[in-house]
């Protein structure tokens, strides 16, 4: 296992995989889409209390949980890059940042207007920990993409950005318990170890972990991909790059 | 429960709202990925064979 994530470090390697991987990756993220979407909308009950507004759950927290789950592969990929300078960690973190940056807009999107529907007649509360810490997740995010294109030196960028992202992870663990430390309008977590099979009943337990699965294919995807994009840009010049462009071509 | 079509009763637009946000958020980042290694690859296959031209 570790002699093949040693190899997969190796950007060749890692081009040659992607190549295997990215169409599988992209067929079981539509069929999951697909079916998590027909589930969640049209098949699985609405709640007796939140009536037909839980369907927003099949959205809403898978966006939630991997805007957070990103930024901790954005994290560790800094850590890598700081200790080890292997360059593909860096380019891993590079382009973690955007797709988390799409979730984290999304959760809050779609988190505010189920908000709106359960809340009353507010999108908003500048007031509530979790709505705040979210809204803070995004513009870390935000800050790391600057950062990393802030700067000539790919390495300086790089060193900076991870800088940040570092000393963001503070935030993943006040988002998480935000809703048990402090008052707010934000409901208590469910999908919380062994208490997830008790709170959710399975008719709305399995399209949430489809459309949970389906979120995690995309992401899997669109990382293989922007990181294919940053290796190429990055490596133009080398001899594997032009083979691979001429095969490409042929 | 079973319902009519796109129909949500008084919270469609809301659910309807989320749904759409989120594929348009999700299909533009795929989009932009495929674009952009397809730019890329196009970009140096022209650099490499403008070099080889110079160097004939």
């Amino acid at each position: 296992m570790w002699v093949w994530f040693h190899k997969l470090g190796s950007p060749p390697y890692f081009y040659r995989f992607s190549t295997i991987v990215l169409p599988w990756l992209a067929v079981l993220t539509l069929i999951l889409f697909s079916v998590g979407v027909v589930w969640g909308l049209y098949i699985a009950p609405s709640d007796y209390q939140q009536s037909e507004t839980s369907r927003i759950m099949y959205v809403h927290v898978p966006a939630s949980m991997f805007s957070m789950s990103i930024y901790m592969v954005m994290a560790m990929a800094s850590a890598v890059t700081l200790i080890w300078r292997i360059k593909l960690a860096d380019l891993v973190a590079s382009a973690s940042a955007p797709i988390g940056a799409a979730y984290t807009f999304i959760a809050l999107i779609t988190g505010s207007l189920w908000g709106r529907t359960m809340w009353g007649n507010t999108y908003w509360e500048w007031s509530d920990p979790r709505l705040m810490s979210e809204l803070i997740l995004f513009f870390l995010y935000l800050g790391y993409m600057a950062l990393n294109s802030a700067y000539e030196d790919r390495r300086r960028a790089a060193r900076a950005a991870a800088v940040l992202a570092l000393v963001g992870v503070v935030n993943i663990p006040i988002i998480h318990y935000s809703v048990e430390w402090w008052t707010s309008l934000h409901q208590g977590s469910t999908t919380r170890g062994t208490q997830f099979a008790a709170t959710i009943d399975p008719s709305m337990r399995y399209p949430l972990f489809v459309m949970m699965g389906a979120f995690a294919m995309l992401y899997a995807q669109l990382l293989l991909k922007y990181t294919r994009c940053l290796l190429l840009d990055g490596e133009r010049n080398n001899a594997w790059v032009k083979e691979m462009v001429k095969q490409h071509a042929a | 429960m079973q319902h009519d079509l796109l129909d949500f009763g008084k919270w469609t637009p809301f659910i309807l709202w989320c749904y759409a946000i989120t594929a348009v958020v999700l299909i533009t980042l795929t989009i932009v990925a495929y674009r952009k290694e397809k730019r890329l690859i196009r970009e140096i296959a022209q650099k490499h064979r403008r070099d080889n031209r110079g160097t004939s």
